[in-house]
């Protein structure tokens, strides 16, 4: 296969892809809150793999992980991560002052989020994704991605990271919501909206 | 003190008595240390992926990204600063599973393959490793302290240990 050069084109498509599917997102969980959400501008990036734990944070640093694995027209991963401090929001946000599990709460959050995210990404692309259950982790941020990355990056040693950030009722959720994409998937997501552009 | 942090991919050898040598937040990778008692040099590699055997050679390859190119590529780099092959001590820490994505059969249990093809390459240079703190499902932080040799070992909420 041809080794395809990312374009600054590529890019805005990518940042355009995500602003949509985090506005479908951000309307799902406002819909379920009944609270104003934002899924801020997303971060496209192009970065080399040595560098994906200082963006997502800091390699030591210790986040909640959720992470989904998505499959069929599109490989790769989806991750959100957040610090006690936001998971402590959300759980404010969602569940006021009952007492529940803060891991099952930020698991279902990022469950919302990502189904209405891949929906909009399958509509856009036309095509069929299917998105794994949650799995929940706690632990340094280095130590949570580096498996996906060491799959996302086996051949190549760059990768596009799209990120998007949460705010909740004009509340800031520090953290970070992360759509990973295989080498393969990217070039042929991306030649397919190049193909549409030329229509 | 001179922290030098040695993110995923990336290999660093130092005779600076002042260095610490830092691979932060291992989980499926591993960090590898080849200290030299003798001459006081030290290197340490952030260990990726198991094998390059998959990838065409022909572009830019990050050597410390794959065991495999990752362990000759260090002792080579370990002599050209003056260690000797005979006293080098190899300790290795990191190789766990974080998560457990059903997703292509094998492919996320990474850090055990990662553990495998890291001892394979070592004993491929006819070499030992003196010790390790490898497996289970929690992230690592490994520091190398140039001018003792000593390596420490630390994850979340738990004390620091030296390896």
């Amino acid at each position: 296969m041809v080794n395809r050069k990312i374009t600054k084109f590529d890019l805005d498509i990518l940042g355009e892809v995500g602003n949509i599917g985090a506005g479908n997102a951000a309307t799902a969980l406002s819909q379920i809150l009944n609270k104003k959400v934002l899924l801020n501008i997303p971060m496209v990036k192009l970065c080399k793999l040595n560098e994906i734990p200082d963006i997502l944070g800091g390699p030591e640093e210790l986040r909640t992980g959720v992470f989904f694995g998505i499959n069929q027209a599109l490989n790769g991963y989806i991750l959100f991560m957040i610090s006690d401090d936001g998971a402590a929001k959300i759980k404010k946000a969602v569940a006021g002052d009952y007492e529940i599990d803060s891991n099952s709460v930020v698991s279902e959050i990022a469950n919302i989020i990502s189904g209405a995210y891949v929906g909009s990404l399958a509509m856009m692309i036309n095509n069929t994704i299917d998105i794994t259950p949650p799995e929940v982790c706690q632990d340094m941020v280095g130590a949570l991605i580096d498996s996906l990355i060491a799959n996302i990056c086996s051949v190549a040693d760059k990768t596009v990271i799209i990120g998007t950030n949460l705010v909740i009722d004009e509340e800031e959720i520090s953290g970070f919501y992360v759509l990973l994409l295989e080498k393969e998937s990217l070039d042929s997501m991306l030649d397919y909206f190049n193909s549409i552009n030329k229509m | 003190m001179n922290n030098i942090n040695v993110g995923m991919g990336e290999m660093q050898v130092s005779k600076s008595s002042s260095a610490i040598l830092i691979a932060p937040g291992l989980g499926s990778c591993i960090g590898v240390v080849m200290y030299d008692f003798v001459n006081k040099v030290g290197g340490m590699v952030h260990v990726v992926l198991p094998d390059s055997t998959c990838i065409n050679k022909s572009g830019n390859l990050m050597p410390g990204k794959y065991a495999d190119t990752a362990i000759p590529v260090l002792l080579n780099n370990m002599v050209k600063f003056g260690a000797e092959r005979h006293n080098i001590v190899i300790k290795i820490a990191g190789g766990a599973q974080m998560f457990n994505i059903e997703k292509g059969g094998n492919v996320l249990n990474i850090g055990i393959r990662n553990t495998i093809a890291v001892k394979a390459a070592i004993s491929k240079e006819n070499l030992m490793i003196k010790s390790s703190d490898t497996g289970g499902n929690k992230g690592r932080t490994c520091r190398v302290d140039i001018s003792t040799g000593k390596v420490y070992v630390r994850s979340i909420g738990q004390q620091e240990v030296e390896l």
